[in-house]
C-alpha cells in the first residue's frame, strides 16, 4: 500500500517536472514541497508498521524495507525544508531507495544525477556503469531477495564488487552524496553477506581515513565559500565510510555491538550529510547572490546585513565541527569508541591499524573546527573587504523559513543525537534506552549545562557597570588612517582567509613532486576532451551508458 | 542517598575550584615574582581585586564588533565552566561524574577555544586575528594530541569516562606514561601557561573580567584533569564518606601545589613560549601518545 502510494508520488513528481515550465513557479514549488513532505510521512508510516511485500514483476521491483525507509524519510525531509528541490531528483532518490532490484536502482540513479546543476555528466555515467557492473558479479539477476537468499559470493567477487561499488559512490559523491552513502551501506553491508576476511573492511578504512583528512584539509584550505562548505558537509561522508568498514569488522569478529556502535555512527554522519548538504548550498548561493561572489577574501563583516543567514551558517558549522553537543560530534563519538572497540579485537596488526584510523578522525576532527571558524570568521564576521559585501542583505523570506527549519533540526538533533537515531534503529541493530543514566556523552545533559550556565553568565554579564555599553572605533594596532573611499577601513589590515590558514599550512609535509607532470597534464587534457563531449550530450550519452550496462548485466545473467 | 552525597560532592567541588582559581593565579604569580627577585610580589588576592575592579568599569565595543560580541564571551565561560565541573578535584562519583566523558571534556574545550577565536575575529583588527589564527593552529594539534592520549586511557580504563579512568589509574600501568606526559604538554599549551596570545584586547569592563576569570579556571581545570588521570592517588570514592574527602581534599592541595610549583619555575627560566616551539612540544606530545599506544598493545592481549 505504502508502495502504491509512493509510486504514485514519483510519477506526480516526474509529470510536475515535465509540466513545470507551464504552471507558475510558486504552485509548482508548493506541489514539490508537499510531494516532499508526503514522501517523509509514508517513510515513517512504513518505519512504524514494517511490510516488505514488493510490488511489480520481476523486471520492475519495488521494495521497502527498513534502512530504504531511513533514507527516504531523510531525503524527504531535507527536501521538504530546502525551498528549491529539484523535483526529478527527488524522484529519482525516492525511486533508488524503494528499488528492489539492480533495473530500478540504475534507473533513479540515473534520474537522481541527470541534468543536476555545475556537473558534467562522467560522475553520474561512470557510477551507474560500475553499479551495473557490480550487480552483474552478484548474479541471480540482480534481484536483491534473490541476492540475498542466495549463497554469499566468494572472495574475488566481493573484492570487485567492493571496488566497483566504492568507485560508483565516489562519483556519485559531488551529485548525489546521500544516495552514494546508500548504494556502499545497500551493497556492502545488506547484499554482499557477511565478509569473511578482515581484510576486506581495509579499503573502506583507508578510503574514510585518508578521505577524512582530505576534505577537511580542502576546506581549511579553499578559496571559495562553495569548496570549503562543500567539503567540510564531504567530511561526514567519509567518516560514514570508516564507521561502515568498522561495522563490517565487527561483523567479521563476531562483536554485535560493535558493528551496532559503527552503524549508529553511520547513520548520525549520513544525518548530518542530509541535512546540512541543502542548508549549505542554500547559504552559499545566497551570500554569493547578495554579496556578488564566492570568493572568501572579498567577503567579510556578512553577519550585520545578512544577520539569519549568518546565524544558520553557523549553527551548520556548530554541527561539523569538533565542539559538542553537535550532531557531527556524536558521531564522532560513536566512531571514536567503536575504534577504541575494535582495538581490543585482533592481532596487533589490525590494532595499529586501528589506532592510525583514530588518529586520522582525530586529526580530522581538528581540522574541521579550524574550517568552520576560518570560514565564519573571515566570511561573516570582522570587516567588509569589498564595497559590494558591505551592503549583501538577506534574500527572499521564504528562503529564511526554510534555512532556519533545516539549522533548527540540525541543532535539536544534535541536542538530541537518540531521536536521530531512531528511524535507524531495525537495521543498526540498536535500541534507545529512555533515560540512559549510564557513563557516556550525553548531549542532552551538556546542552542543558550550556544553556543553565550561559544564562547565569548572561545575567551576570548585564550586572556592575555593564549596564550600558559604550561603542567606540576600534584601536586599529597604529596602522595608518585608511583613505575615504574606504569607509570600513583597510581590508588589508585584518587576517585574512589565507593568512588565518597560513600557520597550518606552513607545517604541511610537502608532498613530494614525482616527475609525472607531463603525464598527468596529458590525462587531464584526454579527461577534460572526454567531459567536453559528455556535457555537451549528457541525456543521450547517460541513456547510452544505462543501455549499454543493461545488455552487459543481461549477458553476464 | 548516593545521590544527595554526589550532589553535596558536586557542589563543595564547584565552591572549592571557584574559590580556588583565581586564588591560584595569585599565588602563581607571588611565586613567580619571588623567584625571579622581583622584591615580595603583588598580594595573593590580587586577581580578586582586579576582578572586582573590572566589574565596575563600563565596557567599551569596537564600533566594528557584531552581535556575537555578546554572545561569544558567555559561550566561552560557559564551556570552561561546565568542563571545569566535569573533572573532578578531591572525590570521584560527583553527581555530575557519569557524564564526564573525557572526549566530551576536549570537545568543550575546543569550544571554548572556538568561542575565543571567533570573538577574537569580530572586530576585524590584526593582532586579535592574527592571534585567533594562532589559537586555532595550536588547537589542533592539543586536540589531536588529547584525543590519541585518551585512546591510550581509554584502551586501559575500558571506557572514555573520566571517573572510571581515575579509578583504574590507581593501579598505575607504566605504559601510560607517555601519554600522561602528553596531556601535560597539551595543557601547558592550551591553558595559556606560558604563553598568552593577544585574544581579548577588544573586550573590557565585565566581559573581559568574565574572559579572565574563565582563563583561571582553564588553568586550574587542566591542573585537575593532568591529577586524574595521572596522580590520582588519595582521590576519595562517594562510598568512602565526607570522612575520605578531608584526605582527597589533602591529596588534592599537593597536587596543585606541585603543578603551581612546577609551571612556576618553566615560567621564570621562560616567560613566553613562542609559537613554533608550542608547535613542536604538541608535535612531542603526538609521539608520545603514540609510543603510549604500541606499548600498550604489545602488553596487551586481545578480547
Amino acid at each position: 500500500m505504502v508502495l502504491i502510494l509512493l509510486a504514485i508520488l514519483i510519477a506526480a513528481q516526474v509529470v510536475l517536472a515535465a509540466v513545470g515550465s507551464r504552471v507558475p513557479a510558486r504552485m509548482a514549488q508548493f506541489c514539490a514541497t508537499g510531494i516532499a513532505a508526503a514522501m517523509a510521512i509514508l517513510a515513517c508510516v512504513s518505519l512504524v508498521f514494517p511490510d516488505m511485500e514488493s510490488v511489480l514483476a520481476p523486471p520492475l521491483r519495488l521494495q521497502l524495507d527498513p534502512m530504504g525507509a531511513s533514507f527516504l524519510l531523510l531525503a524527504g525531509v531535507a527536501n521538504t525544508l530546502r525551498a528549491d528541490s529539484r523535483q526529478v531528483a527527488l524522484a529519482g532518490t525516492a525511486l533508488a531507495l524503494i528499488s528492489g532490484n539492480a533495473l530500478m536502482l540504475a534507473v533513479g540513479v540515473a534520474a537522481a544525477t541527470i541534468r543536476s546543476r555545475g556537473a558534467s555528466s562522467i560522475g553520474p555515467a561512470l557510477a551507474i556503469v560500475s553499479l551495473i557492473a557490480a550487480f552483474a558479479l552478484l548474479g541471480h539477476g540482480g534481484d536483491f531477495d534473490a541476492i540475498r537468499s542466495a549463497a554469499p559470493p566468494d572472495a574475488a567477487q566481493v573484492a570487485a564488487v567492493l571496488a566497483l561499488t566504492l568507485i560508483a559512490a565516489a562519483a556519485l559523491l559531488a551529485v548525489a552524496p546521500l544516495l552514494a552513502a546508500y548504494l556502499l551501506l545497500r551493497v556492502l553491508l545488506d547484499l554482499c553477506g557477511p565478509p569473511e576476511s578482515i581484510w576486506w573492511t581495509l579499503p573502506l578504512l583507508i578510503a574514510g581515513a585518508a578521505g577524512a583528512i582530505a576534505t577537511t584539509l580542502r576546506a581549511a584550505l579553499a578559496p571559495t565559500l562553495h569548496t570549503s562548505l562543500a567539503a567540510s558537509v564531504l567530511h561526514q561522508f567519509c567518516l560514514a565510510i570508516m564507521a561502515l568498514g568498522i561495522a563490517l569488522l565487527g561483523r567479521i569478529v563476531d562483536l554485535p555491538a560493535l558493528t551496532t556502535l559503527a552503524l549508529e555512527a553511520a547513520w548520525l554522519s549520513v544525518t548530518c550529510l542530509a541535512l546540512c548538504e541543502p542548508l549549505f548550498l542554500r547559504v552559499a548561493d545566497d551570500v554569493e547572490h547578495a554579496a556578488g561572489t564566492r570568493r572568501l577574501d572579498r567577503l567579510g563583516g556578512l553577519i550585520r546585513g545578512m544577520p539569519a543567514t549568518s546565524a544558520c551558517c553557523l549553527a551548520g558549522l556548530f554541527a561539523l565541527s569538533f565542539v559538542p553537543p553537535g550532531l557531527g560530534f556524536a558521531a564522532f563519538w560513536l566512531v571514536f569508541q567503536a575504534l577504541l572497540t575494535a582495538a581490543r579485537a585482533d592481532g596487533i596488526g589490525l590494532q595499529v591499524f586501528v589506532a592510525l584510523c583514530a588518529a586520522a578522525t582525530a586529526t580530522s576532527m581538528a581540522l574541521a573546527t579550524v574550517a568552520s571558524v576560518r570560514l565564519f570568521g573571515t566570511a561573516f564576521l570582522g570587516r567588509p573587504r569589498t564595497p559590494r559585501s558591505a551592503v549583501a542583505e538577506e534574500g527572499p523570506r521564504p528562503t529564511h523559513l526554510a534555512l532556519a527549519a533545516l539549522a533548527g533540526l540540525v541543532l535539536v538533533l544534535g541536542f538530541v543525537p537518540d531521536l536521530a537515531l531512531l528511524p535507524a534503529l531495525a537495521w543498526t541493530g540498536g535500541t534507545v534506552a529512555p533515560l540512559d543514566l549510564g557513563p557516556a556523552y550525553s548531549a542532552t545533559v551538556i546542552a542543558i549545562l550550556l544553556a543553565l550556565v550561559g544564562g547565569v553568565a548572561t545575567w551576570l554579564r548585564r550586572q556592575g557597570g555593564a549596564r550600558e555599553r559604550r561603542r567606540e572605533a576600534a584601536w586599529m594596532d597604529g596602522f595608518a588612517a585608511p583613505p575615504s573611499w574606504l569607509p570600513f577601513g583597510d581590508p588589508a589590515t585584518q587576517v585574512g582567509p589565507a593568512s588565518f590558514i597560513e600557520p597550518i599550512r606552513r607545517r604541511l609535509p610537502a608532498i613530494p613532486v614525482l616527475p609525472l607532470e607531463a603525464w598527468s597534464a596529458r590525462c587531464r587534457a584526454l579527461v577534460e576532451t572526454a567531459g567536453i563531449i559528455l556535457a555537451r550530450a549528457p541525456v543521450p550519452l547517460t541513456l547510452i551508458a544505462i543501455v549499454a550496462a543493461i545488455a552487459a548485466w543481461l549477458i553476464a545473467s | 542517598m548516593t545521590a544527595l552525597i554526589g550532589f553535596l560532592a558536586e557542589c563543595l567541588h564547584i565552591a572549592l575550584i571557584a574559590a580556588a582559581a583565581p586564588t591560584l593565579a595569585g599565588v602563581m604569580a607571588w611565586l613567580q615574582a619571588r623567584l625571579t627577585g622581583r622584591g615580595s610580589g603583588a598580594p595573593i588576592i590580587q586577581p580578586w581585586r582586579d576582578l572586582a575592579r573590572l566589574r565596575w568599569k563600563q565596557p567599551v565595543i569596537a564600533e566594528s564588533a557584531s552581535r556575537l560580541t555578546e554572545f561569544a564571551p558567555t559561550a566561552f565561560v560557559a564551556a570552561v565552566t561546565i568542563a571545569a565541573c566535569l573533572v573532578p578535584s578531591f572525590t570521584r562519583e560527583m553527581i555530575l561524574s557519569p557524564f564526564a566523558d573525557l572526549v566530551a571534556i576536549a570537545g568543550l574545550l575546543a569550544l571554548a577555544r572556538a568561542a575565543q577565536a571567533l570573538l577574537a575575529m569580530d572586530a576585524g583588527t590584526a593582532i586579535t586575528g592574527l592571534a585567533a589564527s594562532r589559537t586555532m593552529l595550536l588547537g589542533c594539534g592539543i586536540d589531536m594530541a588529547l584525543l590519541l592520549a585518551i585512546f591510550a586511557f581509554a584502551l586501559t580504563g575500558g571506557s572514555t569516562n573520566l571517573d572510571q579512568i581515575a579509578a583504574t589509574q590507581l593501579d598505575a600501568n607504566s605504559s601510560l606514561i607517555p601519554a600522561g606526559v602528553a596531556v601535560a604538554l597539551a595543557g601547558l599549551v592550551d591553558a595559556g601557561a606560558l604563553r598568552h596570545d593577544a585574544l581579548a584586547l577588544e573586550l573590557s569592563g565585565m566581559d573581559l573580567a568574565f574572559v579572565e576569570a574563565a582563563d583561571m579556571l582553564r588553568l586550574l581545570l587542566w591542573f585537575n584533569l593532568l591529577g586524574a588521570i595521572s596522580l590520582p592517588f588519595g582521590m576519595a570514592a562517594s562510598d568512602a564518606g565526607p570522612a575520605a574527602w578531608l584526605l582527597g581534599l589533602a591529596s588534592w592541595l599537593a597536587r596543585t601545589a606541585l603543578f603551581a610549583l612546577g609551571i612556576t619555575i618553566l615560567r621564570a627560566m621562560q616567560e613566553r613560549l613562542k609559537l613554533p616551539r608550542a608547535a613542536g612540544m604538541l608535535g612531542i606530545a603526538m609521539l608520545l601518545c603514540v609510543v603510549a599506544i604500541v606499548l600498550l598493545f604489545s602488553t596487551m592481549g586481545t578480547a
